[in-house]
């Protein structure tokens, strides 16, 4: 697999190190590991735990944290290397503890990002992230979680969903509302990010069963009466938005990157099968109409990983990558649920079975395309953005 | 629901009361049941036995053994209906029991049908269909298990594999080969078709644990010297192949019924959420990005509707219908998959979640892409016969 998608001439020597080094610690996580995982739905920490002894879980932050000081690049690799070895749980069950925690670092305080940061590096502390809400769906603004300061403790009442996660969690990025939409020039004003404990006496967490990734809980989050201390509020009330979009853009790169790494390994196991079974007296990779369309895939992916990696390069170098990354996440996700639904088609009857992997990875790479924003609404923002075409809704 | 696909033009008044009649029956067995179903795996007995009580499972026998006498198109009007409601769970339920043991009605002796046909009808015996094989795949007619002549049994040896309902099946459809592929003119020759029991002291039946229907089992069987007496020999010895093709093509008329019942189930719900849904002050339904690609399925669902019935007309006219078929049950397999595949992203993060039941759809609209038959296979078929191109392998 290591030639079909040779990064030699993508990425530097360091780089590919790190490629290796992440390599040889997903080795001991095999097809088998992840397989278990998603038949009893037990989280991988043993996983998770082993890339946090590694340092991982700080690729990008700072030196003084605990962390390596490296960019969205590094992250990227981090997330597609472990993609290839165990698919969406493997990603999720690290990914959020890497660009989760960016505001913390951008508009925390020192004492927040020393109290913060060193633990999530550790993963003595597990982020989990409450931003989606059911009733408000992509439209983030209209979110209806409050949290209402008295004195210097804010009471936060609401709800989220697709908390992933939460099972298992320590502490949540939360956002809500401090101020009451009616009340503000613009519905992106008057929104609040909170970097708090989870607290199980007054958060309801109700895991969701869902189509695939069962070993990475997803959930809906009731909040009743919740109290926050001031000191866990992130940078300025009422920014909270603004705060969040930095985090939006190393999102799509890295949940591209990890897509990216589902699809690859989908794609080697569907050209080793291909190879190996015959019928009708050849390797039915001999035929045009089983091996172009891996072909195929083959060359969509390159494509997406390349967005990807200039997506990421621009942004480490503080340049804008809006459209580059919201292009590379639709790219590489809609490459990835292709790639892995003809990895199924290639193998037959036995893409079927759970036995040989392709199919979980296909109900893995669903999760890619739908979260966290759909293609339509890529789409218009590209639409608007880029090709300057008025707001269609 | 019967507005979006409502079939008054297709189907006869008649054919429109047997429609009903399994709608009256589908009624009790709702989203929950199927959902419970695909949770706990277990066998839709009560949903089977209560059609087979309403003489569905007779739909095709001769009404002298307590059947209705009608044609495969009425058995695909069961088929699409069943499908409608539960997926291809329900389809499964049911379909195998007609198009399996089809060849008795058409090639079985007098004394063949009376010892089998009322058992079928009464679904006391349940039928499983055993012609598939590990190494051969596709490759049927170099099927390996073989039955040796013994006095007056045949003693046979081999394996099956994606057996559907071997766990509780008491009968089984065997295509197995009498004369030694060396020993014939042509690859079709020397293959023999029994109806047999199962007889589980001599077929071990091993459960394959798969992407999607766990309600309905599929397996591996091992049979070793299984005595198969000369009576459940179905017509001439050596001519299996030519009576199995009673069975293939109205297979595939079926799984092609079945797949666009499961299709129209994916779009009437991804319509309906679509209507529901409001995000961003609108229904998501407005948007032409989410409206246009289930419109679209509904077109191809409704072609595919029409040349699944264009096929059983011939057939149930006896007249050639082998490209028909086929290509009836690639059209329908692919439109149902993508069909389910927008279903999902119309519900957003909602799609992932089982308990809105779409991702269940998408994981079982996978079979009928790669069973009975895979696309390639199909289209190869088409070419070869049709398009009269030279064979390709």
């Amino acid at each position: 697999m290591a030639d079909m998608f040779s990064m030699e001439g993508i990425l530097t020597p360091e780089q590919l190190d790190i490629r290796e080094a992440v390599q040889k610690i997903c080795a001991d996580f095999d097809d088998a590991y992840w397989l278990a995982r998603d038949n009893d739905g037990k989280f991988p920490h043993d996983f998770g735990d082993a890339l946090a002894a590694g340092g991982w879980l700080g690729v990008t932050m700072p030196e003084e944290y605990g962390g390596s000081n490296l960019g969205i690049t590094e992250a990227a690799v981090l997330a597609m290397t472990v993609g290839e070895a165990g698919a969406a749980a493997a990603i999720s069950t690290t990914i959020h503890a890497v660009f989760g925690p960016n505001p913390v670092l951008r508009f925390g305080t020192e004492e927040q990002r020393k109290r913060i940061l060193p633990r999530i590096i550790s993963r003595e502390d597990k982020p989990c992230f409450g931003v989606t809400e059911p009733d408000a769906g992509l439209d983030t603004t209209r979110i209806r979680t409050f949290a209402r300061k008295e004195g210097d403790t804010y009471i936060v009442n609401g709800k989220k969903i697709w908390t992933s996660t939460a099972q298992i969690a320590t502490k949540i990025m939360l956002l809500a509302r401090t101020t009451p939409i009616e009340e503000t020039k613009r519905p992106i004003d008057g929104l609040s990010i909170f970097f708090t404990d989870v607290n199980r006496d007054h958060m309801e967490i109700r895991e969701i069963a869902k189509m695939g990734r069962k070993a990475v809980d997803s959930n809906q989050v009731f909040f009743d009466n919740m109290p926050v201390p001031a000191a866990d509020l992130i940078g300025e009330e009422g920014r909270g938005f603004y705060q969040l979009l930095h985090s939006l853009n190393p999102e799509r790169i890295l949940v591209a990157a990890g897509a990216i790494g589902i699809a690859r390994t989908a794609l080697a196991k569907a050209v080793q099968y291909a190879k190996d079974r015959v019928v009708f007296d050849r390797p039915i990779g001999k035929n045009q109409a089983i091996q172009h369309p891996l072909a195929e895939c083959w060359a969509e992916l390159e494509a997406a990983t390349l967005m990807t990696f200039k997506a990421a390069e621009l942004y480490d170098k503080d340049l804008p990558c809006g459209p580059m990354a919201n292009a590379a996440k639709y790219l590489a996700a809609e490459a990835a649920f292709k790639t892995c639904t003809q990895a199924v088609m290639t193998h037959g009857g036995m893409g079927y079975a759970k036995e040989f992997h392709v199919e979980r990875l296909l109900r893995e790479a669903t999760i890619l395309r739908i979260g966290p924003v759909t293609p339509p609404l890529m789409l218009s923002h590209i639409a608007e953005k880029v090709l300057g075409l008025p707001k269609s809704y | 629901m019967s507005d979006i696909f409502s079939m008054e033009n297709i189907l006869t008044p008649e054919q429109m009361e047997i429609r009903e009649g399994v709608q009256k029956i589908c009624e009790k067995y709702d989203d929950a049941y199927w959902l419970a179903r695909d949770t706990d795996g277990k066998f839709p007995h009560d949903f089977g036995q209560e059609l087979a009580d309403a003489g569905y499972f007779g739909i095709t026998q001769p009404a002298e053994y307590g059947g209705s006498d009608l044609g495969i198109t009425e058995a695909a009007i069961l088929a699409m209906t069943v499908a409608e409601c539960g997926g291809m769970a329900a389809v499964s339920t049911t379909i195998h029991a007609i198009f399996g043991p089809n060849p008795i009605r058409v090639f079985g002796t007098e004394e063949q049908k009376a010892r089998w046909i009322p058992g079928l009808v009464s679904r006391e015996l349940k039928p499983c269909f055993g012609v598939t094989e590990p190494n051969t795949g596709l490759d049927t007619t170099n099927l390996k298990t073989r039955a040796e002549k013994k006095g007056d049994k045949y003693i046979v040896n081999g394996q099956k594999i994606w057996t559907s309902t071997a766990q509780i099946a008491n009968k089984i459809m065997l295509i197995v080969r009498t004369t030694p592929k060396e020993q014939t003119k042509r690859p079709v020759d020397g293959l023999s078709l029994f109806f047999t029991d199962l007889n589980r002291d001599h077929i071990e039946v091993r459960r394959i644990p798969k992407m999607g229907r766990k309600a309905v089992d599929s397996n591996q069987l091992f049979i070793d010297n299984l005595p198969v007496p000369e009576e459940d020999r179905i017509g001439e010895e050596g001519k299996g192949f030519y009576y199995l093709l009673h069975s293939l093509n109205p297979e595939r008329i079926l799984a092609g019924a079945g797949t666009v019942g499961i299709g129209r189930a994916a779009i009437r719900k991804a319509a309906q959420y679509a209507k529901e849904r409001i995000v961003f002050d609108r229904p998501i339904g407005m948007n032409q990005a989410i409206q246009h690609p289930l419109a679209d399925s509904w077109a191809k669902l409704e072609a595919a509707s029409l040349m699944t019935f264009q096929a059983s007309k011939l057939y149930d006219e006896d007249k050639p219908c082998g490209h028909l078929a086929n290509a009836a049950k690639y059209l329908g397999a692919e439109a149902a998959f993508e069909a389910s595949t927008r279903a999902i992203m119309t519900h957003g993060g909602m799609g992932y979640a089982k308990e809105f039941h779409v991702e269940r759809y998408f994981r079982e609209a996978m079979i009928p892409r790669l069973a009975p038959i895979s696309p390639q296979l199909v289209l190869s078929y088409i070419a070869e016969r049709v398009l009269g191109l030279p064979k390709s392998y």
